[in-house]
């Protein structure tokens, strides 16, 4: 891996970025499309409610070094890789998940890994690194790609991901094919010293009547051995799932990366008729994060589940904004969105349920629960409703507050010292979000990796389990 | 009857005075400025009314923030950006007897003054046809008992003229000029409000209203209330009324500050029903210190556009806020109201309650904080707010905000958005109501825990009020 000189980081990168992956002329216009939106687009304003939770100079991007990607694309291989040589978040998930439809495994380097069941490979699934996809399914990708900027929003990181992005997966999932076993999705960004900047594109598409379920994890294995720079990295996302007339897709990610990230992120959710999308996004990494998730329900009898599990720690800052877009009637929301927050960890979170005039019979709620574990701790929440239809039931609740004594009163009664009850008591608080969740052994994977964040004195997981298990009854 | 209040019609653009038809003539003015504002307007203002230096000087300091602050972005920034200050007279000072003449005043508005049964004399004085309510001998004991009481109620200016050394204590301390850009427009050319000053200890048994004061600068455009309630007092105090009040200014712009000093009890309520011309950005603030109470009672009928968040910032110890407050937007209305609770000390508590129904394509938003600070522990606030949407035409917002800095708190916050029920209409048309009547008898039972609240004259008329602007609102 090399880093360029930040001059790169401008309109001649795209130029770069598309000869060097061969890409096709119409993806080199989108970019540039987006390069315009891009400068057009106001800085981010340090006071704005989005981003005030947000420590923006952290992130210096005349520092910034876009990577370069290998040309060498990674491999395709026959078997999924052995659990032992990847970190502990993605073979706990091997483990707990036992079958994997599919498998890709990226670096900043470059793709090291993809697996598809041959199975699904005859059926017409595809995956791959979004930069093979673009040549090698240049129809549909195009097909989707084009449609991301009629999309109109105002996150500067996102639009300038449109613009540079150098590395994604794309998957699809032909009409009525129907998969229960999860693909597995990782994205290890090892970084060393300099300030990165990375952008990934991730392209989801389930065809009519099809099921499929994905999970996809962010870490840096490497993050112990990080000199923590006055400025971050940068790891951008812009990720998108097209839910087809009928189909189902849940999609869960876990982000911990390291303290020398500054993470920016938009999901945007297109689900249409009667099809239903389901969204876990589980943040315990990264000095900075800013996630937007939007969810577009464009056809009648469209639906949705967006839960959020966010566990603050240190000075960690966290602005989630969950965007419900009711474009048609008869369709549905759903937000759960829980935070912990440790030391002088910070989080915003902002939700809007916007309903138009023609979205009549909707239904859509909200919920923001926020739990303060110490002093410095800092929560805010802005959930917010527009309203123009009249024949709609929306609701949105939000609550900030401690512990209940009352819970810690009870555990300690059992004899668990105090920081043992209250660790139990923000599982348990998580447990709730993490269990609507309706992929088998997602509960169990996520308890345990946030257990081992949260409890650390804990002897064993099995005991761990155990407890917890109690307070959720 | 709703067709005829609707006046917006006649009215295109804010800051054109006298579109109704009072085309006084300047004669019945004893002064008027000219258009737009200037810092020799702002002086002219000062001198004619004979204010100390330091208000003068305060006056200008915060024209030039007023100049210098922007619009605001947020809110209905389309409406806003619509009102030309160029366009405006800043200062009017009526004669004893205002020249404007009862058949000038609009059908719609006397004939809700009628179904609304309002006393021959208050109609002339909401219609702004006399610049006082006609009944001085009614008050006079009223005026009588407080005075006895030690209590200080009179109009700012003359507040300003007998107790200069109480107002130059506290004016402009809850709400500094800078507050914000109408706050500044205010603070350079205010005039009229009240002042009031209620001794430690005294309680005011009955409610205060603007309409005890006798004299001529009654309700003004740009006008300023102070209330200050010593150690252990209570009062309540009542602006507006449920009848519309018709005004020929498109641009309202007050200011009340209100000081609850430890263990006293404040109560503001509010009903506003200003004619659908007028454009009401007010700014409200209160500080309440410790042990004491302050409560805002506020309804939002009329106006285009209200822009209005009572807020109360709890600095002292066990200091309890309270926000109850109704909206109902109808044609071409917005009502951009609120509330905003600053927790600053241990142990305070609040609680707001809003309740908003959207009509006939009107749009109603909620906007609110709760604020935390950091080493304020043990604080409980609690919001609350239900929307009603009448039809597909209308709008409802809800922008809440939370902002904590303290872990040991109880934050909660719940909003709904809903049509009237199905089935409640059903049950109460299965008991021979009609339509009308059921959707009345609902609307009425959802802003119930507001009417309860008000005086019982008060209630009354409001529920009345509302039951005209639900008229026609089925079918």
């Amino acid at each position: 891996m090399s880093c360029i000189p930040q001059t790169d980081l401008t309109k001649n990168r795209i130029e770069e970025i598309s000869s060097s992956l061969a890409e096709p002329a119409w993806l080199s216009k989108e970019r540039r499309l987006a390069w315009e939106k891009y400068i057009a687009t106001d800085v981010p304003d340090p006071k704005a409610d989005e981003w005030r939770t947000i420590n923006l100079n952290s992130l210096d991007l005349s520092k910034l070094k876009t990577t370069k990607l290998n040309p060498n694309l990674g491999s395709f291989e026959t078997a999924l890789p052995d659990g032992g040589k990847l970190p502990k978040e993605m073979s706990a998930a091997l483990k707990q998940y036992k079958e994997i439809a599919g498998f890709i495994w990226q670096t900043e380097k470059g793709t090291q890994h993809v697996y598809l069941d041959p199975d699904l490979q005859k059926k017409g699934v595809i995956l791959l690194p979004l930069s093979l996809a673009v040549n090698s399914h240049a129809g549909l990708a195009e097909k989707y790609l084009t449609k991301t900027r009629k999309f109109s929003h105002d996150n500067k990181f996102s639009l300038l991901t449109e613009a540079l992005f150098n590395s994604g997966i794309f998957v699809y999932i032909p009409k009525s094919v129907e998969i229960e076993k999860p693909f597995l999705l990782g994205f290890d960004f090892v970084g060393n010293t300099c300030e990165e900047a990375v952008f990934s594109r991730l392209l989801l598409i389930a065809e009519r009547n099809s099921k499929a379920n994905i999970v996809n994890v962010l870490l840096s294995s490497n993050a112990k051995n990080i000199n923590a720079s006055p400025s971050l990295s940068l790891v951008s996302q812009l990720n998108e799932l097209y839910v087809e007339a009928g189909a189902k897709l849940s999609y869960a990610e876990l982000q911990d990366f390291g303290q020398h990230v500054f993470y920016n992120s938009r999901l945007n959710n297109y689900v249409h008729k009667d099809a239903h999308v389901d969204n876990l996004s589980v943040a315990i990494g990264a000095a900075q994060s800013k996630v937007d998730v939007a969810t577009y329900l464009q056809e009648q009898g469209a639906n949705s589940e967006v839960l959020g599990v966010v566990f603050g720690t240190a000075n960690e800052c966290f602005s989630y904004n969950t965007i419900q877009e009711h474009n048609a009637p008869d369709t549905q929301s759903d937000i759960n969105f829980r935070v912990a927050l440790k030391d002088q960890s910070k989080s915003m979170y902002q939700g809007i349920i916007r309903v138009d005039k023609k979205a009549q019979k909707t239904e859509a709620f909200q919920s923001n629960k926020n739990l303060l574990l110490s002093n410095g701790a800092k929560a805010d929440s802005i959930p917010k409703l527009e309203i123009l239809a009249d024949d709609v039931k929306c609701s949105h609740g939000a609550t900030v507050g401690p512990v209940d004594p009352e819970q810690l009163f009870y555990l300690m009664s059992r004899g668990l010292s105090q920081k043992e009850a209250e660790e139990f008591v923000v599982l348990g608080f998580f447990n709730k979000v993490l269990a609507q969740f309706p992929v088998p052994h997602t509960l169990e994977w996520l308890q345990g990796i946030i257990g081992e964040t949260l409890c650390t004195q804990f002897q064993s997981q099995a005991e761990l389990k155990a407890e917890a298990a109690v307070l959720v009854k | 009857m709703v067709a005829e209040l609707r006046q917006d019609d006649v009215l295109k653009n804010v800051g054109t005075d006298y579109k109704y038809g009072f085309h006084d003539a300047e004669k019945d003015y004893a002064f008027k400025s000219g258009k737009g504002l200037t810092r020799e307007i702002v002086t002219k203002i000062s001198q004619m009314k004979n204010e100390p230096e330091w208000m003068l000087n305060y006056r200008l300091k915060a024209l030039d923030i007023f100049l210098k602050k922007p619009m605001p972005k947020w809110g209905n920034a389309k409406l806003l950006n619509d009102i030309d200050f160029a366009n405006i007279h800043y200062y009017v000072r009526a004669t004893e007897k205002q020249g404007k003449n009862w058949e000038d005043v609009p059908e719609g508005i006397k004939n809700t003054f009628d179904r609304l049964g309002i006393p021959e004399a208050e109609r002339k004085f909401l219609a702004g046809v006399t610049a006082q309510y006609e009944s001085e001998v009614v008050y006079h004991s009223i005026r009588e008992d407080l005075e006895k009481q030690g209590v200080i109620f009179t109009d700012m200016d003359t507040g300003l003229r007998e107790h200069e050394a109480i107002i130059k204590e506290y004016f402009g301390t809850v709400i500094p000029s800078a507050d914000n850009k109408f706050s500044a427009l205010n603070s350079a050319v205010w005039s009229g409000g009240s002042f009031v000053w209620v001794p430690a200890g005294v309680r005011v048994e009955i409610p205060l209203q603007a309409y005890f004061r006798i004299n001529t600068e009654n309700m003004g455009q740009f006008e300023r209330t102070l209330i200050i309630a010593e150690p252990g007092s209570f009062v309540h105090y009542i602006e507006g009324c449920t009848a519309p009040v018709y005004s020929s200014d498109s641009l309202h712009s007050a200011v009340v500050e209100l000081i609850a000093k430890p263990g006293a009890h404040i109560r503001y309520t509010t009903i506003q029903n200003w004619s659908k011309n007028v454009y009401n950005l007010v700014t409200k603030r209160a500080v309440a210190h410790e042990d004491s109470k302050v409560e805002w009672v506020d309804g939002n009928l009329g106006s285009k556009l209200t822009m209005k968040y009572p807020s109360i910032y709890l600095v002292g110890p066990r200091a309890h806020g309270e926000v109850l407050s109704i909206a109902f937007a109808g044609e071409d209305q917005h009502q951009d109201a609120g509330a905003k609770m600053v927790h600053v000390a241990p142990d305070t508590s609040s609680i707001i309650v809003s309740k908003s129904i959207s009509k006939n394509g009107g749009r109603t938003s909620y906007r609110g904080l709760v604020k935390v600070y950091p080493e304020a522990h043990n604080v409980k606030s609690s919001v609350k707010c239900d929307a009603l949407l009448m039809d597909e035409a209308s709008r409802s917002d809800t922008y809440p905000t939370m902002e904590i800095d303290e872990k040991d708190v109880t934050i909660e916050h719940e909003a709904t958005v809903s049509k009237v029920g199905e089935e409640q209409l059903f049950y109460l048309m299965s008991r021979g109501l009609s339509q009308d009547e059921a959707t009345t008898m609902i609307v009425n039972g959802f802003f119930e825990p507001f009417t309860k609240e008000l005086p019982l004259e008060y209630a009354v008329e409001l529920n009345r009020l509302i039951q005209l602007e639900m008229e026609g609102s089925v079918g």
